[in-house]
């Protein structure tokens, strides 16, 4: 069956003709056409899909479609105005906690969903929010570092 | 005599070229390139963590509608690896699976859905091996050898004895002794 799907997608309002069974990862990488937001495992072990539905971190390889209606839902391209990085795209390029870059969205949405929850983290709760994510490339200090010096330019007045 | 001045800075910031590209979701990974007309593929994995192959069917796998071919091992003789030591790896297992995961047939369909249906159909047959699941049991006398050319189970046996170890060891301030895994 298919449905008309009314969300709010990186700020706009958007009306779709979905499939009941499509993932909403599916659905923003193949229809939609926005690759940012990665597969990696498909199953959600890694992280690598993680979007925001209405603030909060959620996998976009485990939520349906359809389940959406009526939320707002972030992606990777949502971050940085006016060719201008966020907060947390600077720390991560800044302190460079991107290696080749394809648990990147990811993380950056995970850190994003907590600096909006929790503007001045401690390390253990960094930890906590980046849990769900893994880096093949491990370089997991950096990336603590990165959300770290997101949070100070947050403070310092630029978005996350 | 002129100073010498360093002309890089060790341990300075060095950004990453494409740094902006990766942290903004615009850098364009392989599964990011979307074609119209674009085949799915997936990968049927060996549920067996140890086994001979006897048998890959993947006739009924191939009955599916949308699904265009599949590739096993015996299609693909040539050995790879990016290390000359993993030369003695195959794209897709060949006579036997190594580990739970192993890749063992490729599927190419019209789409994703299609694509998993055949990795439901595709029928592998084994005749199980012992699985080792330490270093220390892969060891063991008589283990099964993983590989031909590799007695014992052993991929590298590695020593290296650089200046004076003795002396080293004497003169330190502090010797600490163990042994290590690591995977």
């Amino acid at each position: 069956m298919t449905r008309l799907l009314e969300f709010t997608l990186n700020g706009r309002d958007r009306a779709d003709a979905v499939a009941d069974n499509i993932l909403l990862l599916d659905f923003l990488r193949e229809k939609i056409g926005l690759t940012g937001t990665k597969t990696g495992c498909d199953g959600g072990e890694c992280g690598a899909c993680t979007v925001l539905i209405d603030d909060k971190p959620a996998l976009s390889c485990l939520t349906i479609a359809a389940t959406i209606a009526g939320k707002r839902v972030d992606t990777i391209e949502s971050l940085g105005h006016d060719g201008q990085l966020s907060a947390v795209q600077r720390g991560f390029h800044e302190k460079l906690g991107s290696q080749c870059g394809y648990c990147t969205p990811g993380f950056i949405m995970a850190s994003a969903g907590l600096l909006r929850k929790n503007p001045n983290p401690s390390e253990a709760e960094i930890l906590e929010a980046l849990g769900s994510n893994i880096c093949r490339c491990t370089g997991y200090v950096k990336i603590i570092e990165a959300v770290k010096y997101a949070a100070v330019l947050n403070a310092q007045g630029v978005a996350p | 005599m002129n100073e010498i001045v360093p002309a890089h800075n060790i341990g300075g910031y060095v950004p990453m070229i494409d740094g902006p590209e990766k942290v903004s979701g615009r850098a364009k990974y392989t599964a990011d390139i979307l074609q119209p007309g674009m085949l799915a593929g997936r990968i049927y994995r060996s549920p067996y963590s140890h086994g001979e192959i006897v048998e890959v069917d993947v006739s009924e796998a191939l009955k599916v509608p949308g699904v265009r071919a599949i590739v096993t091992g015996a299609d693909c003789d040539k050995p790879f690896g990016v290390l000359p030591i993993a030369r003695s790896e195959y794209p897709l297992a060949r006579e036997r699976v190594r580990y739970r995961g192993e890749p063992v047939a490729a599927v190419a369909a019209v789409d994703g859905a299609s694509a998993r249906e055949a990795l439901r159909r595709i029928k592998l047959k084994v005749r199980e091996l012992p699985a080792y699941y330490t270093a220390k049991a892969a060891l063991a006398p008589g283990a099964v050898a993983l590989h031909e050319k590799k007695p014992g189970n052993i991929e590298r046996d590695m020593l290296f004895e650089l200046g004076s170890t003795e002396q080293g060891f004497a003169q330190a301030d502090l010797v600490r002794e163990g042994s290590y895994n690591c995977a």
